[in-house]
């Protein structure tokens, strides 16, 4: 697919664009986390500038953020749980899908959309069930108890539903001529073949389960078991300003380890998509 | 092949992790489950000590989580009979939490409970009934603690709780551009147009419309002797005379607005707004990260009277708890004289005991005395089970139109009581 | 458990051929029809456990009273006629019904499109292109609190950047015309990133040889784009569009977050009344209700999606 060269400026002039737009706010957030408290208060522009108009960068917020957070201990449960769920639930997920996509079997239409229904129920209400369920499980208080509701979810096995249903069958087939069951299929075929979906799914489950805090909160109680989120909770959420420049840089550096596991990712697509293709 | 080999090595991260989680897990089943485990307690002789689980707001910066510890720690240092167990829940999802909590047997021994819900959970069979604590042995003296906080724990003459903190709104002022505060209505209107430059400089950063605003509104309807409802907890009286002129008055003062500087971010610590009602938090807020700023802080003008909101929170006892002896002592400690102070620091708000009022730290400072003085004047909310639906959907409803908009009040107020009773009445 | 080879023939008897079925552990479709239902199991479990019990209980609950501390109390129907009849109970429930079609009707186009559009211009073997995925996806990771702090302080009436920008001063969050439009700007904002991975990946499986072969019948650039490009992305389509519409309907965070349903109810979504009365007014059995009349909404929406919409099922 040749570009011509004007239609190649014009597709990096709306990259560039559409980055600016979106790094934005958060180039904001980092500019400011350096800024003293009230300067961040008096001075609401992007740059941290002292009283002289000077830039400074001020690590105050960062060396407060530091001392404050029990970032070990909460990194830790807060990892233990996110690719946990991450793995486990991409497993479960796919499998579900590649089955409503490609096998038959009795009810299977009836089935899917009946296990679509719970998903139109708000949160809000689903909560005390879902904990009187996790009580009754006897995992309150644990981390199981957010891992094992998490390991499956219909929305990604809709996703996959529809992503396996647009492959061409030819590779499948083949492979079950070649006397491969079904499990066979499912994970040298289909999985590979929608790969970059793969991660994508997994990187936003990973995601949503390290920022969640609504759901831990109501369902963990001792402070040794507490996430990130939780345990930074009080903090962000403070109506004391002193502290202000704590809070952004806790905000920072929640989201740099997010980037530094993400960028790496960017290859393994590109990897994997030539892979597929020479396959 | 190298695809396999890093999907298996996956599949065993996983079951490493679900392991390690497990573990992890399982360990902290047993304490955590509170009192309920107690069943099994062993025979009188051998003493185990009583566990009391103590749910609190979790603090906003280390310092109070440092502070809100060493109180726990100090207590059990020197009761190892009873032991307690903290627990610091953040605000947002607090009402969830004990919620569902209590829902699933698994409620605390004791937690704040804010002021106005007292009330409601008393009468619905929810709290523990500590007066023949209080009254009994090892009771407390009802005289060291500030009347009108311990009132707000007793219901239908029994008491279901000790105060903890409490808290009013004040009035800020920029003393650059409002050099004598107002102590009157008249003071104030006059002060407001004065100070008024279009586009540059509000007069009075007051409260919306919502559910915010009409929690404010009657801070300003008691100075002018106007009434959310009557003395009973009977009847909605927000249509009164009173009550009518005082939105009229409030829309007075609104003319002396622009919409653009009065939403601005920081707007009065900015300089750009005159007045502002608020409560002890931006005191703090202002003093820290406004050095440029002259402020100053005095009682809400009256018109009639002065007066302001109350609120805080209460320290209460759950019906479910296996130990209300054991419980009540703890409670009696936790707001003793200095812990008091200490709550009140925790919480930013002011402590309740009549000594720790008295202390100079509040007496002496220019900013605190004054909300100490206020609260002396400040009104409870109505008691009423509906009131959270009223203020937000019906009063909140009309202040916008009342307020900025200037509608005659009467009609509406009116119509918005008659609503207000027809809710009660079901 | 041991699956039988495949012979060279085809899976299934022609129709039509002799009436001599295999036994049934040598008949592919029994096997496929039971590798099919078990693996579905976990999902099956999953929904019996947490979503079935949740949807029956709160089912039950939707015709009591009931504040979760103390016993429900048994009212029958008279939640939901109330919330259909009561305007004095319940003053803005058609209203915010009103709010969330509002909201849904501006959000899903942009959410769904504005993001195609961004990752049509990626598929382009760009140089760069992980950068500007990472730099797309950053909106997506920065947790809802920071954005915010960054929100009220771009949109601030006097020194925000979009005023300076565009030379006003409007009150964008405490306007009643541009209350909910702005938080609609803000949501479609955050949707670009997460749309855009998903296009993108859905473009991506495309096989080159697709374009290849279609460019021998003379499919080149836009044609290519409306026949090839476009029918393939249709399950993707489908997907975006049922599952936002679910998640539209329900919309409450950016009020919740942003403006508490002010100013004047112009943002008081059916999901934020919902919240509302679950956490403020400590009516359950209310809320409970209102989540079910949700779930008839937006199970007909779903509903006629897949009628609608033509399934390349098997």
């Amino acid at each position: 697919m040749g570009n011509t060269r004007t239609q190649k400026i014009l597709i990096y002039a709306g990259l560039i664009l559409f980055s600016a737009i979106l790094v934005t706010p958060m180039i904001w957030v980092v500019l400011n986390s350096f800024k003293t408290p009230s300067d961040y208060f008096t001075k609401p522009g992007f740059f941290p500038i002292d009283d002289n108009g000077k830039l400074y960068f001020s690590f105050a917020g960062y060396k407060g953020a530091w001392a404050y957070v029990k970032f070990g201990l909460w990194m830790r449960n807060t990892l233990i749980v996110a690719i946990t769920n991450t793995l486990a639930s991409a497993f479960f997920n796919t499998l579900a899908a590649y089955s409503f996509a490609r096998l038959r079997f009795k009810g299977k239409e009836t089935i899917f959309k009946i296990l679509l229904v719970p998903m139109m129920i708000p949160g809000a209400v689903t909560l005390v069930p879902t904990f009187l369920v996790v009580r009754t499980l006897g995992i309150y208080d644990t981390l199981w108890a957010l891992i094992i509701p998490s390991l499956v979810w219909v929305g990604t096995i809709f996703l996959f539903r529809q992503q396996f249903l647009s492959l061409p069958k030819s590779l499948e087939e083949a492979a079950r001529i070649d006397g491969a069951n079904w499990f066979q299929v499912y994970w040298s075929v289909g999985l590979p073949a929608v790969r970059p979906m793969l991660v994508t799914t997994m990187v936003f489950g990973f995601l949503g389960a390290y920022n969640d805090f609504f759901y831990p909160s109501i369902v963990l109680v001792s402070p040794e078991n507490a996430t990130l989120a939780l345990g930074l909770a009080g903090l962000l959420k403070s109506q004391d300003t002193r502290n202000f420049h704590i809070r952004l840089a806790v905000l920072v550096m929640m989201s740099l380890p997010l980037i530094l596991v993400f960028l790496p990712f960017q290859k393994q697509i590109q990897r994997g998509f030539i892979a597929g293709e020479l396959k | 092949m190298k695809r396999s080999r890093t999907l298996t090595l996956a599949i065993a991260l996983t079951l490493i992790l679900s392991l390690v989680a497990g573990c992890s897990g399982t360990k902290k089943e047993e304490p955590a489950a509170g009192s309920e485990t107690k069943a099994e307690t062993p025979a009188p002789e051998k003493k185990e000590p009583v566990e009391v689980s103590f749910w609190a707001y979790q603090p906003d910066n280390p310092e109070n989580q440092k502070l809100l510890e060493s109180i726990v720690d100090e207590w059990n240092k020197s009761n190892p009979d009873i032991q307690i167990k903290l627990a610091a829940i953040p605000r947002d999802t607090w009402d969830e939490k004990l919620n569902t909590a209590i829902a699933g047997g698994v409620a605390p021994d004791i937690s704040y409970l804010d002021q106005p819900k007292v009330a409601q959970w008393a009468k619905e069979g929810t709290l523990l009934d500590i007066t023949q604590y209080a009254d009994g042995q090892n009771g407390i003296k009802r005289d060291e603690y500030i009347e009108g906080a311990l009132l707000t724990n007793e219901v239908d003459g029994k008491l279901y709780g000790l105060p903890l903190n409490m808290t009013t709104v004040a009035m800020f002022y920029n003393k650059d551009l409002v050099p004598t505060p107002p102590k009157t209505w008249d003071e104030w209107l006059a002060i407001s147009k004065q100070v008024y430059k279009k586009g540059e400089i509000s007069a009075f950063e007051g409260p919306w419309g919502g559910g915010w605003g009409a929690w404010l509104f009657p801070a300003f309807g008691g100075t002018n002797d106007c009434y959310m409802a009557n003395k009973e907890n009977t009847e909605v009286t927000f249509n009164s005379p009173q009550c009518v002129e005082t939105f009229k008055f409030i829309h007075q003062i609104f003319q002396n607005n622009d919409m653009d500087v009065i939403t601005s971010n920081e707007a009065f610590g900015n300089g750009k707004v005159a007045m502002k009602v608020s409560g002890a938090w931006d005191v703090v807020h202002y003093k820290n990260n406004f050095p440029n700023l002259n402020f100053g802080v005095t009682l809400i003008p009256k018109n009639t009277r002065y007066a302001s909101n109350i609120g805080g929170e209460n320290l209460v006892a759950y019906k479910s708890t296996k130990n209300p002896e054991a419980v009540f002592q703890v409670m009696k400690y936790l707001t003793n004289d200095v812990n008091s102070v200490k709550f009140a620091d925790i919480t930013g708000n002011f402590p309740i005991r009549v000594k720790a009022s008295q202390d100079p730290k509040y007496t002496s400072d220019p900013y605190l005395s004054v909300f100490m003085e206020q609260l002396k004047y400040a009104l409870p909310r109505p008691r009423i089970t509906e009131w959270i639906k009223i203020n937000d959907e019906i009063l909140g409803a009309v202040l916008d139109d009342l307020q900025q908009k200037g509608m005659d009040p009467k009609p509406i107020l009116d119509e918005q009581v008659k609503k207000a009773h027809a809710l009660m009445g079901k | 458990m041991a699956q039988p080879r495949l012979s060279a023939s085809a899976e299934v008897p022609p129709a039509g051929a002799a009436s001599v079925k295999p036994p049934w552990y040598k008949n592919h479709l029994w096997w496929e029809s039971a590798t099919g239902y078990l693996f579905i199991t976990p999902a099956i479990l999953y929904f019996l456990v947490f979503q079935l019990t949740g949807v029956l209980w709160g089912f039950y609950l939707s015709f009591t009273k009931y504040n979760l501390r103390t016993p429900p109390v048994w009212v029958g129907l008279q939640n939901y006629i109330d919330l259909f009849t009561d305007r004095i109970q319940y003053p803005t429930f058609y209203h915010s019904l009103w709010i969330s079609l509002k909201w849904v009707i501006m959000e899903r186009p942009g959410a769904i499109f504005l993001p195609l559009f961004v990752a049509l211009l990626l598929n382009n073997e760009i140089k760069g292109e992980g950068l500007f995925k990472t730099l797309f996806f950053i909106p997506v990771i920065t947790p809802g609190i920071a954005m915010a702090a960054a929100w009220k302080a771009i949109l601030d009436p006097e020194v925000g950047f979009l005023n300076l920008i565009l030379g006003t001063n409007i009150s964008w969050l405490k306007d009643a015309t541009f209350a909910l439009p702005t938080l609609v700007g803000m949501e479609v904002w955050g949707a670009i990133g997460g749309g855009m991975w998903i296009w993108l990946s859905a473009l991506k499986a495309i096989p080159n040889e697709v374009y290849e072969a279609g460019a021998i019948d003379g499919a080149t650039g836009l044609r290519s784009f409306w026949h090839i490009t476009l029918p393939l992305l249709r399950p993707t389509l489908f997907y975006m569009s049922v599952t936002g519409a679910i998640g539209s309907f329900q919309v409450f965070m950016p009020m919740y977050l942003m403006t508490g349903g002010e100013p004047q109810n112009s943002t008081l979504s059916f999901g934020l009344l919902l919240y509302n009365h679950v956490k403020r007014y400590d009516a359950m059995g209310a809320a409970l209700a209102m989540a079910f009349i949700l779930l008839v909404i937006v199970l007909t929406v779903t509903l006629l999606q897949f009628k609608f919409f033509p399934q390349k099922t098997d």
